[in-house]
């Protein structure tokens, strides 16, 4: 008789037990012990539209705006490295007066990659 | 056994299981109250390792911008470059693509993978004239007839690209339509020392192409060419007449 009662509450607490942790999963929502931390974290913190189109939206393109200053000093820097680390300076450069343009923004409005455009001589 | 004293002993036994079970019950609550915790707290440990990475908050939920902040570790950078990057991971604006920046100013370049990890940084050489803009219909000028005025390397965020030029080089195109590119340093002509420009500790010495970005070459090789492996990315080129706030409008709104 003692061993039926034994059984009967062990198997009593185990069901209860799990019953209602089960359900404090469901509704908490914390399934998550699975590989989450860093997935689900990850896009959210770039976007996770996981869209490859998408316009240049967020930034604006520079406007004609003819300049025409020149010329200041430069500050010594480092430099000659690559990778994580390397040199760095401050200053300003010279030059002379930029030309009216509407450029500034690519007129690539998309980030799906679709393959190399033609080739096509650079400045270099 | 008479059927009374089996009666008896049957009603009994449905009492104690009654009892046996509401008994079991309340060991189970108790166990499940003792149980939830520890679940709940297995659940915020792991992910711990996301708080220890270089963006400093956790990303589960939308961030206010400048929630993040890039780490730069002990690359220095200008107060504009920490705050595009900043910017920039704050509010996608990377499309979560890699993603550079050109200071211009200083002749640095910095890229960073798609969550904002600062993957290298280097010095560039950069285009021989001062200026924000390209001239209009500048990419299918002849280089020859490339004014000095006019070897400006634009700013601007654009979609890069990886691609060719004419010579079959792999390079990554910043502006397609006007021809800028990144690429390795190109020191076929002597006379303009491009090798030791870079290699120098001024960045007075820094401005020599026509507009184009040059790189070192294991930094090309190594750190930009693998971000742009057969994808774009996002390339923010700071400007050094116009300010930034004035190009980047939407970065320096909030």
């Amino acid at each position: 008789m003692q061993v039926s009662k034994f059984l009967i509450t062990t198997v009593a607490a185990a069901t209860m037990a799990g019953a209602l942790t089960m359900a404090y999963a469901q509704t908490s929502g914390s399934t998550g012990t699975t590989g989450p931390a860093g997935s689900s974290a990850t896009p959210s913190a770039q976007g996770s539209s996981g869209s490859t189109s998408s316009p240049d939206t967020s930034t604006q393109a520079p406007g004609a705006m003819p300049g025409s200053s020149s010329g200041t000093s430069g500050t010594p820097g480092t430099s000659g490295t690559t990778g994580m680390s390397s040199g760095s300076s401050s200053g300003t450069p010279s030059g002379s007066s930029p030309m009216p343009s509407a450029s500034g923004t690519s007129s690539s409005d998309t980030t799906q990659y679709s393959g190399e455009r033609p080739a096509q001589a650079d400045r270099n | 056994m008479t059927l009374d004293a089996r009666q008896t002993q049957l009603r009994w036994s449905a009492a104690e299981f009654k009892s046996s079970l509401k008994q079991g019950a309340l060991i189970g609550v108790g166990v499940a109250a003792l149980l939830i915790p520890l679940w709940a707290s297995f659940g915020s440990t792991v992910h711990e390792p996301w708080s220890q990475r270089t963006l400093v908050t956790s990303a589960a939920e939308p961030q206010p911008v400048a929630a993040l902040l890039v780490s730069f570790g002990d690359e220095s950078a200008s107060p504009d470059v920490k705050h595009m990057a900043n910017w920039v991971v704050n509010s996608r604006d990377n499309q979560a693509l890699h993603f550079v920046i050109l200071d211009k100013l200083n002749a640095k370049v910095f890229v960073f993978d798609a969550t904002g990890a600062l993957l290298g940084a280097s010095p560039v050489l950069i285009g021989a004239a001062k200026g924000d803009d390209s001239v209009e219909n500048i990419g299918s000028k002849a280089m020859s007839s490339v004014q000095a005025h006019e070897r400006t390397t634009p700013a601007g965020r654009f979609v890069g690209e990886p691609g060719r030029n004419l010579n079959g080089e792999d390079i990554v195109w910043v502006d397609y339509d006007a021809a800028v590119s990144m690429h390795r340093v190109r020191t076929h002509e002597k006379t303009e020392r491009r090798a030791q420009r870079l290699a120098s500790t001024s960045i007075d010495d820094n401005r020599i192409s026509y507009g184009c970005i040059n790189l070192p070459v294991s930094f090309f090789e190594t750190v930009l060419q693998p971000a742009f492996n057969q994808r774009h990315g996002v390339i923010y080129v700071l400007p050094e007449v116009k300010s930034a706030r004035e190009v980047f409008k939407a970065a320096y709104s909030a």
